[in-house]
């Protein structure tokens, strides 16, 4: 934990990676829906596309949580912190009372 | 716009924001309900051509929805090397690689009898070592009855029909469609799926070292001579005759079939399976499978085996032919259907030569 540096802002990497995410999972919900509802010669590369988004994001989520823990992280908002009592225990999670 | 505060603006603005919003939801659940055809009702779909597969009493559970008659075998793939020259797939390097099969009869009913089935096919893996799978899924047809997956569904429609005209309408609609008829009527029977000849009838592009792309079919012929059979002498032999003669046969000894790959010339219709190429095209052959051991499906290695020929080792590919989307697609529907009825399909306690 103390190797993370606290920040207030998600670095402009964090947030490419965040977005890119969501639109590679939103690109899914239609490739895989899709997919499943044609028999037209399209079908072969929309399900080698949605094999390879998914592997691609299922990486992602590694990265992403890599970077959460050990390399930036953000202050928690201030929401957070008030309703925890202290931002240490909001971050690790030991108090929603 | 301004960035002041007055009271007018600042009540437009949640409005605008509003509709924006709303603009941006309704196109997406728009845009999402085309996608999943929900708003064109006549597209053919994998649950469609599944459904119509079905006989009027329903599918049998647990089972593939065509081709649900089946035996499964393995033996080997002895390649000679000569496909080298088309693909680069590891598969056409001289070597041996494991193989892993069904015959089959085409029908929905698990229980038909062999000699109510004119179409016989033919399920094939072939593994090797760079961890590529070639699948291929063939029948015994020297051409297929449709030229399109549309046409298919079409043809399953109307034979299913209580309307006596809905075939001669079909045809009317679908002449490609006699030719196949001609085959089914006239090519001779055999009382052994040894006998049989398998032919993938769509095609395929070979993609060989310098990336030149190459139409192909390819067919599996068989050492043992086809001894042809009236249909009611196969019907006296009994209604599982095919399975039992072929593992009675395999036991005795390997049964063998070369791989012949067909090449088109430029011109050559590879779009439409129905349509034959002419008979001087370069055939090359590739080499042998051997098949060296029958076991009953419902335990065997076939068993939960997609035999879905898109799936093409590196070296192969897909044509302009639409039929291998289209059954891809449809394989996939019947798969997921049959393996989350696989209650309705017991294993069997191994008997004899398997162990549990």
């Amino acid at each position: 934990m103390n190797r993370a540096m606290i920040h207030t802002r998600f670095s402009g990497g964090q947030r490419l990676l965040h977005w890119t995410m969501a639109a590679g999972i939103v690109a899914m919900l239609f490739i895989g829906v899709g997919m499943i509802s044609t028999v037209a010669p399209a079908y072969v590369p929309l399900v080698a596309a949605h094999r390879t988004l998914g592997a691609a994001l299922f990486l992602l989520v590694f990265v992403r949580l890599v970077l959460r823990l050990f390399w930036v992280r953000r202050r928690s908002p201030p929401i957070c912190r008030r309703r925890c009592g202290s931002a240490r225990r909001c971050r690790t999670g030991r108090s929603t009372a | 716009m301004s960035r002041s505060s007055s009271r007018p603006s600042s009540s437009r603005l949640p409005l605008g924001s509003l509709a924006a919003i709303l603009l941006v939801v309704v196109g997406s659940a728009g845009a999402f309900a085309y996608t999943a055809g929900w708003l064109s009702p006549q597209r053919l779909t994998p649950t469609k051509l599944v459904a119509a597969l079905a006989p009027p009493g329903g599918p049998a559970l647990g089972h593939r929805r065509n081709h649900a008659k089946g035996v499964c075998f393995t033996g080997e793939f002895q390649s000679n090397g000569n496909g080298a020259a088309l693909s680069t797939a590891q598969v056409f390097t001289t070597g041996t690689y494991p193989v892993l099969g069904r015959f089959n009869l085409a029908t929905p009913n698990p229980n038909a009898e062999d000699a109510t089935v004119r179409v016989r096919g033919m399920g094939l893996q072939i593994a090797t070592p760079d961890g590529d799978v070639w699948r291929s899924a063939m029948i015994d047809a020297p051409i297929f009855a449709v030229s399109t997956p549309q046409g298919f569904y079409e043809l399953l429609q109307a034979s299913g029909s209580k309307d006596p005209e809905a075939m001669k309408d079909f045809v009317a609609r679908h002449p490609e469609f006699v030719a196949f008829v001609d085959w089914a009527g006239k090519a001779p029977w055999t009382s052994s799926y040894a006998e049989d000849s398998f032919n993938s009838l769509n095609s395929f592009r070979f993609f060989d070292a310098a990336g030149i792309a190459r139409a192909v079919r390819w067919s599996l012929r068989p050492e043992a001579p086809p001894v042809p059979i009236a249909p009611a002498e196969l019907a006296r032999r009994g209604p599982n005759h095919l399975e039992q003669e072929i593992a009675q046969r395999v036991a005795a000894a390997p049964q063998r079939w070369t791989m012949v790959v067909t090449v088109a010339d430029s011109g050559d219709v590879t779009a439409d399976p129905t349509k034959a190429w002419p008979p001087d095209r370069r055939a090359v052959e590739v080499g042998t499978l051997v098949v060296k051991r029958v076991e009953a499906e419902s335990d065997g290695p076939c068993r939960d085996i997609n035999f879905d020929p898109t799936i093409l080792p590196r070296g192969i590919g897909v044509s302009d032919d639409p039929f291998p989307a289209a059954r891809a697609a449809t394989y996939a529907r019947s798969y997921d259907l049959r393996t989350a009825e696989s209650k309705d399909y017991r294993r069997t306690p191994a008997t004899g030569s398997t162990t549990p």
